[in-house]
């Protein structure tokens, strides 16, 4: 079979198969395509309403959202896209990653800033920060290499403790019952206010003489690499897509995914299937919910690692109840997460220019919410267009007519 | 600690207890019907702009009040229409409303109040004095002297907690409701609208919600803030569920979530282990929750057909 | 007087024709049986009826009178009533809660629970069907709540009652008493429905039989004119009396056996109860009792999904104690399930995935953690010619296949194991008459090849013609056990049935 052919894989997204069978459904690609367009719709007529020029509005915001190259000011807009989407395709993997098992993984939120307090954790704490300090001046010019260690361990714990985050709530569904949605909300919580209530504002603060707020800041050797000055896009970005690709070869290429899917299609409609044939269903659920919360967590470590170089106590939150939304407008496909928190890091990065057309810059939480609503709302969104496909076959070729009339 | 000390640090407690009250409230009407609403913090978050709106525009909270049981209504229905209707994911749904909230109200204070943040302060609201139920002869007795001088919101709340309890357990509806809850299935082949029914019980319980949204805005305070409700509806989904689904329930673990809340000052008056983080209280609400769920703390278990979608022709 | 006449009924469901024109009708007073297989489409006519569903093409008549039946309500109006399959009751309710749930009395707009209880009290005495109002539904016993459900349709003015498959969950004492009442409600005028796939039931109570298969009446027939012989053959579409070939194999090894096992269900019930017994290689073993008795509890408990509360198993030779379900795998056992849907297959997985699941973790099927399609899909190719699997893509999701190709696809995926022991569980469920034969030959196969096989099913035919030693099941014991040339359908059905057995070995 041709199942390795780059080509053909990228045709069977779209709901080509290389044999011209159609294995995808193609309402799939344009569903999502279909909520964001009535998304941007409606937010346009919100602005409109509210007596503002939406054609403006929309042109500062597609305009300095990094999306269209050229201008002085494109490479820093570029660079906050690539930023800002890292985090959400980070989150929104999550979700997918969790979908995919059957299981919807509401505390994306909750992991990306566990692996945030870790990861500054590991970034500062001065038995770990102090030798790779030492050991980036032994190196001299080699110091890139401390850097990539130090980096590297944060992020590995950072992501663990995310990963150990969620299987607990993966933990709490197989052996006590616990429904996964309402046991990913209390953990997000508990992990939100220990981490700003206690941790960030007690434990981790520097002496007050220090005039910092928040956590005290990693060391040099912990911060992600740059990679465009003068910007500040870092290795986030290739980082977060070797976590798509790695997402999906795990989903389409291994034993895992391939049970996980199993579990997937079966779990949470009561069949049992997989289990009857020996694969450990409970054991599955932790392991990807564990993988699951890695994922949300190296968000978290972007945040810190990439941007704020402490855990700073303004953060707010919102990272994986966008990745709910990225994960949903890619349809759980990890391709599709990575297209879809591109257009969401784009929104992002263009409103705060709308701001000059006195619009605040959550009117990108407007369009992302809006656009999950319509996802939510698929099945009107698919009947009324199959019904508008079959009367536009119906015109072009009347025999047709009857027969989606039967 | 004096009796007044006390008397007031319960009053308080009483005033965080009353938007969690209403965000349980409104998660028990809704799921007992089987729709799972986690979007109630965004109702909230809507009731919380649009009460404050209705009360400064009229300069009186009643219609402040009224506003937030619109705009509750107005959200809840597009959560039924887009759950019951189009039988679209309840979790997705809720995601969704949540999230507009969060960018909508924004957009809408800078838009009617050109402010950021923080609305216009309200002179008139329920927790101003002459708003306030006052019943002097109470005052001197220590705890049910924290009655003496409550908020309006406050006394609804209960009255609200009475009404939805009459509402589930002694009404022919509360009856459809609950077997609409419970196997959809049978309700219709009684001859029940498990639609209809769902739509009733979702709407009101958003009107709720807006109401908990409001008493945040004009009653617990006196104008919208931009971090409004800030988490109080996921307090109120996690009292729904220590409550076991139950009204009074709800009541209960509004009161003991609403302790938790101002454990800080308690903490402070009382001189106990001054110390104490604030975010290890904070997270009481939904450590007790996860215990119960699990049942280490006794077990709560939800009406049987909640959260899923209800199709009347299936194989 | 007709009570009710449906005219020309039919009801598409996507991709499937569930009802193909139907038409027949009911006097009054009558009790008129509606025979099919699983699947021939009898549930979907019932909730036409009863306005659950919307027919695609037809008409009915209630008494006479042509009647727009558009949901539950039209058809509580016109007086008719349904006890469902599943029973249409709330656990947490009370007996009175669930009786007037949709029709209660009240006071303005409160519910009058004090009357609901008064009313269903006096209904019970009035029509002689006892129960307590005020108990908890949940904890009441299967026969009582359908009591029930009976008397909650009753309440509600029913004289046409619709019973859906009401026995499936009964025990045969409670059968017994079922028909007991169904005479009563009969002998007070009331027009009965009865639809069922036994036909020694149908035979037993109904005046007229109609027979449906795939979605079509085959022939409507006075049970005087009729016998049981007649109605199979209508059914399946020819003679059911398949010969099943002997086939003998010299008799091995014990590969399985238990001893003194004892399995509660999910409800915390024990219903195995002290059984004991093996199968040894190139013999097959016949389980054979009614739905319910215990059946289930046994097999999960076999591979490995509930712990027995005591006793033992051995699988050739190794305690099964604490050993998971993969490891009972790895260890020899294959398992086809009594449930295609729940146990067999994941639908919405293509036939190749489907083929190698339980074995996908060997080679070459993968390797470390890498999952090799390419060698699955090879393998999936070969096992799709050489079952026959129709339509014959490996690409095809196996929910897209007929009930008999989804069996074909589990058998092909289970004999392919390395084993020495099959579970055999209703194998032949809802399959056509084709895909039985095939089935039985490929258990044959796999007798001649000197595998154990336990074989459970429900059909006695099946059991007779199949096994090599009979063990018959009744609540949760094994009351007896005996061989085909010793035995009789007849005997073999009273001690299903409990006739005979020493109660105070049972209870």
């Amino acid at each position: 079979m041709s199942e390795n052919s780059g080509t053909n894989k990228f045709l069977r997204i779209f709901g080509i198969d290389n044999q011209g069978r159609k294995r995808r459904d193609p309402l799939n690609v344009w569903v999502p395509l279909i909520s964001i367009g009535l998304a941007l719709v409606v937010g346009m007529i919100v602005i409109a309403v509210s007596g503002r020029n939406p054609f403006r509005a929309y042109a500062l915001l597609f305009g300095d959202s990094g999306l269209i190259p050229g201008g002085s000011a494109w490479p820093r807009e570029f660079a906050e896209l690539l930023i800002k989407s890292a985090m959400y395709i980070a989150t929104g993997l999550a979700v997918a990653l969790a979908f995919k098992g059957g299981l919807f993984n509401i505390g994306a939120e909750g992991q990306f800033w566990v692996g945030a307090i870790v990861a500054t954790f590991f970034g500062y704490w001065s038995p770990v920060a102090g030798a790779f300090g030492t050991m980036a001046t032994a190196l001299g010019s080699m110091a890139w290499i401390a850097q990539l260690l130090h980096g590297a361990i944060c992020i590995i714990l950072g992501m663990f403790a995310g990963g150990a985050w969620a299987a607990f709530a993966g933990f709490l569904y197989v052996k006590r019952g616990v429904n996964i949605v309402i046991g990913t909300i209390m953990l997000n919580w508990i992990a939100w206010f220990l981490i700003t209530n206690w941790l960030v504002t007690g434990p981790m603060t520097p002496p007050t003489q220090t005039f910092t707020s928040g956590t005290y800041y990693v060391a040099d050797t912990a911060k992600l690499f740059r990679i465009m000055m003068p910007t500040r896009l870092n290795t986030s970005i290739i980082l977060v897509l070797l976590a798509a690709y790695a997402t999906w070869f795990l989903l389409y290429k291994t034993t895992i995914g391939y049970e996980i899917r199993a579990i997937g299609h079966t779990a949470n409609i009561g069949m049992e299937a997989p289990k009857a044939q020996g694969i450990n269903v409970n054991r599955r659920i932790v392991q990807m919910m564990f993988f699951s919360g890695c994922l949300a967590a190296l968000g978290g470590c972007f945040f810190i690692l990439g941007m704020q170089y402490q855990f700073p106590n303004t953060a707010t939150m919102g990272y994986g109840w966008t990745g709910i939304g990225v994960a949903l407008i890619g349809q759980s496909e990890p391709i599709g997460v990575v297209l879809a928190g591109l257009f969401i890091g784009a929104l992002r990065t263009g409103a705060t220019s709308m701001q000059v057309a006195n619009i605040p810059k959550t009117f990108s939480n407007i369009i992302e919410g809006l656009a999950v609503g319509f996802i939510a709302l698929q099945v009107a969104v698919r009947y009324y267009l199959v019904k508008y496909l079959q009367r536009r076959r119906a015109h072009a070729d009347p025999p047709a007519e009857q027969e989606a009339a039967a | 600690m004096t009796i007044v000390q006390i008397n007031t640090t319960i009053a308080q407690m009483l005033d965080y207890t009353t938007p969690i009250l209403f965000a349980a409230l409104c998660g028990v009407l809704s799921e007992s019907s089987g729709v799972v609403n986690i979007g109630l913090d965004g109702i909230m978050r809507f009731g919380a702009f649009f009460g404050l709106l209705g009360a400064f525009m009229s300069n009186t909270p009643w219609i402040g009040l009224l506003f937030g049981i619109g705009i509750g209504c107005l959200v809840g229905a597009l959560h039924a229409f887009i759950t019951i209707k189009w039988n679209g994911d309840q979790t997705v749904s809720g995601t969704a409303i949540n999230v507009i909230a969060t960018g909508l109200m924004t957009y809408l204070l800078e838009y009617v109040f050109s402010t950021t943040g923080y609305s216009p302060q309200l002179q008139n609201y329920f927790g101003a004095q002459e708003y306030r139920i006052h019943l002097l002869f109470l005052e001197k007795i220590p705890v049910i002297g924290a009655f003496s001088n409550l908020s309006f919101m406050i006394w609804l709340g209960f009255i609200c907690t009475i009404l939805v309890h009459v509402l589930l357990y002694h009404t022919v509806l509360g009856l459809r409701i609950r077997t609409c809850g419970e196997n959809p299935r049978a309700a219709t082949t009684l001859g029940i609208n498990v639609f209809r029914v769902r739509w009733f019980a979702v709407v009101a319980g958003a009107a709720l919600a807006g109401i908990g949204g409001a008493a945040l805005s004009i009653s617990s305070f006196s104008g919208f803030s931009d971090s409004m409700p800030n988490g109080v509806g996921f307090i109120g989904l996690a009292a729904m569920i220590f409550g076991k689904w139950t009204p009074f329930g709800a009541l209960g673990a509004a009161l003991l979530f609403g302790t938790g809340q101002i454990a800080q000052s308690i903490i402070a008056v009382t001189g106990i282990a001054p110390k104490l983080a604030p975010g290890l209280t904070l997270i009481l609400p939904y450590v007790l929750t996860l215990a119960v769920l699990a049942g280490f703390v006794g077990k709560s278990v939800a009406p049987a057909a909640d959260g899923l979608p209800y199709y009347k022709e299936q194989r | 007087m007709k009570a009710l006449e449906v005219h020309n009924i039919s009801k598409m469901f996507p991709g499937n024709l569930a009802n193909d024109n139907i038409s027949f009708s009911v006097e009054k007073g009558e009790i008129f049986a509606i025979v099919g297989e699983n699947g021939a489409g009898k549930s979907t006519l019932m909730n036409i009826i009863y306005g659950i569903y919307t027919p695609t093409a037809g008409e009915i008549y209630v008494n006479e009178q042509k009647a727009r039946i558009r949901s539950a309500e039209d058809a509580i109006q016109l007086h008719m009533g349904m006890v469902h399959q599943e029973f249409m009751l709330i656990p947490r309710f009370t007996v009175a809660q669930n009786i007037v749930v949709g029709d209660e009395p009240r006071k303005g707009i409160f519910f009058d629970y004090t009357r609901a209880v008064r009313e269903v009290k006096e209904l019970s005495d009035k029509v002689a069907l006892t129960v307590d109002a005020t108990a908890i539904t949940g904890d009441l016993p299967v026969g009582v709540q359908q009591r029930v459900e009976i008397l909650k349709v009753l309440r509600r003015g029913a004289e046409i009652l619709i019973f859906d498959e009401p026995t499936a969950v009964l025990t045969p004492e409670e059968t017994q008493e079922l028909f007991v009442t169904m005479r009563k409600l009969q002998s007070q005028g009331k027009t009965i429905l009865f639809i069922s796939h036994k036909l020694k039931e149908v035979m037993d109570i109904a005046d007229r039989i109609a027979v449906l298969r795939r979605g079509k009446v085959q022939g409507i027939v006075n049970k005087k004119d009729t016998n049981e012989e007649e109605l199979a053959r209508m059914m399946v579409g020819r003679n059911v009396v398949l010969e099943i070939p002997k086939v003998e194999a010299s008799v091995g090894p014990v590969a399985f056996s238990c001893h003194d096992l004892r399995v509660k269900n999910a409800r915390g019930m024990e219903t195995v109860r002290d059984i004991s017994f093996d199968v040894r290689g190139g013999e097959i073993v016949g389980i054979a009792g009614v739905q319910g008795n215990g059946q289930d509890e046994l097999v999960n408990a076999m591979i490995g999904f509930t712990r027995p509360t005591s006793g033992s198993m051995e699988l050739n030779g190794k305690s099964m104690r604490l050993v998971t379900t993969a490891e009972l795998r790895r260890q020899g056992m294959s398992y086809i399930t009594e449930d295609r849907a729940r146990r067999g297959l994941v639908m919405p997985y293509t036939v190749r995935d489907n083929s190698v699941m339980g074995q996908h973790l060997n080679a070459p099927f993968s390797r470390g953690l890498r999952m090799n399609y390419d060698k699955i899909a090879e393998f999936a190719e070969g096992k799709v010619r050489e079952y026959d699997i129709r339509p014959g893509d490996v690409l095809d999701t196996a929910g897209s296949l007929s009930g008999g190709n989804q069996q074909k696809l589990i058998l092909a995926r289970e004999l392919s194991l390395p084993h020495n022991f099959l579970i055999a569980s209703q194998p032949t469920r809802g399959l056509d008459v084709g895909a039985t034969e095939f089935v039985y030959r490929k258990l044959l196969e796999e007798k001649k090849s000197g595998k154990a096989i336990l074989l459970i099913s429900l059909e006695l035919s099946e059991i007779l013609g199949l096994s090599d030693r009979i063990l018959v099941m009744f609540e949760g014991h094994i009351v007896g056990e005996t061989t085909p040339d010793k035995t009789t359908e007849e005997a073999l059905g009273l001690l299903m049935l409990g006739v005979g057995v020493d109660r105070k070995v049972v209870s």
